[in-house]
């Protein structure tokens, strides 16, 4: 019985949710502290006011020019600051990304990102895409037991399509 | 049409993506100022405590370059430029400051780094990595005398003796003499390869640092085959390293030591 209540209580989420909500999605580049990035993106907001997000992407220097395939991806969340009547939306958001790459045939490196910023959009069906954040970024490398805790900030900037 | 160009895009990919026939095992990477130099995406700044520490992180990375400046009172500080200012809050020179003004200046950036001197530098997660130090702008060094390397030399090997392989870059040849005199193990920037023979057999130098784009591969032959050690810098693309690395050198110093570990072991 307990299961069936939480059931119904997700589906009636899941519509309500989709009653009001919209989808996005983007391509953007990204210059970050550690490497600049190409990535899509996809972000589902509701009420117009509520934002989560979700990207991913490679490294451009390393995957384009050195042929060593940086990935990377993230999720975030953001909450709209303008209302929802205008093309614009203005969100503050927290994000959290992770990504890696072979440096050498014993060592691996690889980068955890905590940031909170700003994330920009303009435009009605085809939109204008910016963001920022800043935070701390993790670094480890597999052969290696140092950690290393560094700022670091991601400035973007992209187009979306709204869905 | 719209075929030859994709095919001649796939082809362009192929290429660049061709695993290198050359071996380049023996070539030993060096930091430029510990982990690079005017690199853009670059985490921890130059000469810094922090960068020191983040470099010997990576066992690919055989070793550091660092640069030292005299302060008026005669310490030794890691800093790479002649100016302080743009990379730092303050502006002027090192060699016109005292300790307790250079104590206070910080590094731009989020992290706020410090500068450090180079007595207090920890070494000690360091595996047996090549530095090399080189003493700058000594002619600006009001009451400079060259003991002064020395002892800095005899401090490092009873400290650290155990960590690092200390080498010197002394682009200052009247010193050479005494430097050798005392067991330094020194180094210079090589502009001509003519001059490469009496700098050899007349000051000991123990080998070169060569930019890139002015040597060949026959050059640095020609450098080794006179016993010299060869370490070619300024290179700052994976392309540069790329070249560098195919002189077969004895060491590069380049911009990103991360782009030039990944070319390595291509």
């Amino acid at each position: 019985m307990k299961t069936i209540n939480w059931l119904v209580t997700l589906c009636i989420a899941t519509i309500y949710l989709n009653v009001n909500a919209q989808s996005m999605i983007g391509t953007s580049i990204r210059y970050q502290t550690i490497e600049s990035f190409h990535v899509l993106n996809y972000e589902y907001q509701f009420e117009n006011k509520i934002t989560f997000s979700s990207d991913g992407g490679y490294g451009l220097r390393t995957t384009l020019l050195q042929s060593r395939p940086h990935l990377g991806f993230g999720i975030g969340g953001g909450y709209n600051l303008i209302p929802r009547e205008s093309n614009f939306n203005l969100s503050i958001a927290l994000r959290t990304g992770f990504s890696g790459y072979r440096l050498s045939p014993t060592t691996s490196v690889f980068f955890t990102e905590f940031s909170a910023g700003y994330s920009f959009s303009y435009g009605e069906k085809l939109k204008l895409l910016h963001s920022g954040f800043m935070g701390r970024t993790i670094e480890g490398a597999e052969a290696s037991t140092a950690r290393f805790s560094y700022y670091s900030w991601i400035f973007s900037i992209g187009i979306g399509y709204a869905l | 049409m719209r075929f030859k160009n994709i095919l001649y895009l796939v082809v362009l990919v192929f290429w660049g993506c061709q695993k290198s026939d050359q071996n380049f095992d023996t070539i030993k990477i060096v930091g430029h100022a510990v982990t690079g130099l005017g690199v853009n995406h670059q985490v921890f700044p130059e000469n810094s405590q922090s960068a020191i520490s983040y470099a010997f992180a990576f066992p690919d990375l055989d070793g550091i370059e660092i640069d030292i400046q005299r302060s008026i009172d005669g310490t030794w500080w890691l800093f790479h430029d002649e100016s302080l200012n743009p990379r730092t809050n303050a502006s002027g020179i090192i060699q016109e400051k005292q300790d307790s003004e250079i104590e206070n200046i910080r590094y731009g950036g989020f992290n706020g780094e410090s500068l450090v001197r180079l007595k207090e530098v920890d070494f000690s997660t360091s595996i047996k990595k090549v530095v090399f130090i080189e003493p700058k702008f000594l002619t600006k060094s009001i009451g400079f005398e060259f003991a002064e390397i020395i002892e800095l030399n005899q401090f490092l090997l009873d400290n650290w003796g155990n960590y690092i392989e200390v080498h010197w870059i002394l682009n200052f040849q009247e010193y050479a003499e005494s430097a050798s005199d005392a067991g330094l193990s020194i180094y210079c920037d090589l502009f001509t390869l003519s001059s490469a023979e009496t700098l050899i057999d007349d000051f000991s130098y123990q080998g070169f640092f060569i930019k890139n784009g002015n040597f060949s591969a026959q050059d640095v032959k020609h450098l080794q085959n006179l016993a010299a050690e060869v370490i070619i810098f300024d290179m700052k693309s994976p392309l540069g390293v790329r070249s560098a690395l195919e002189k077969q050198p004895d060491m590069i110093l380049p911009g990103d030591f991360k782009v030039a570990i990944i070319e390595k072991f291509k």
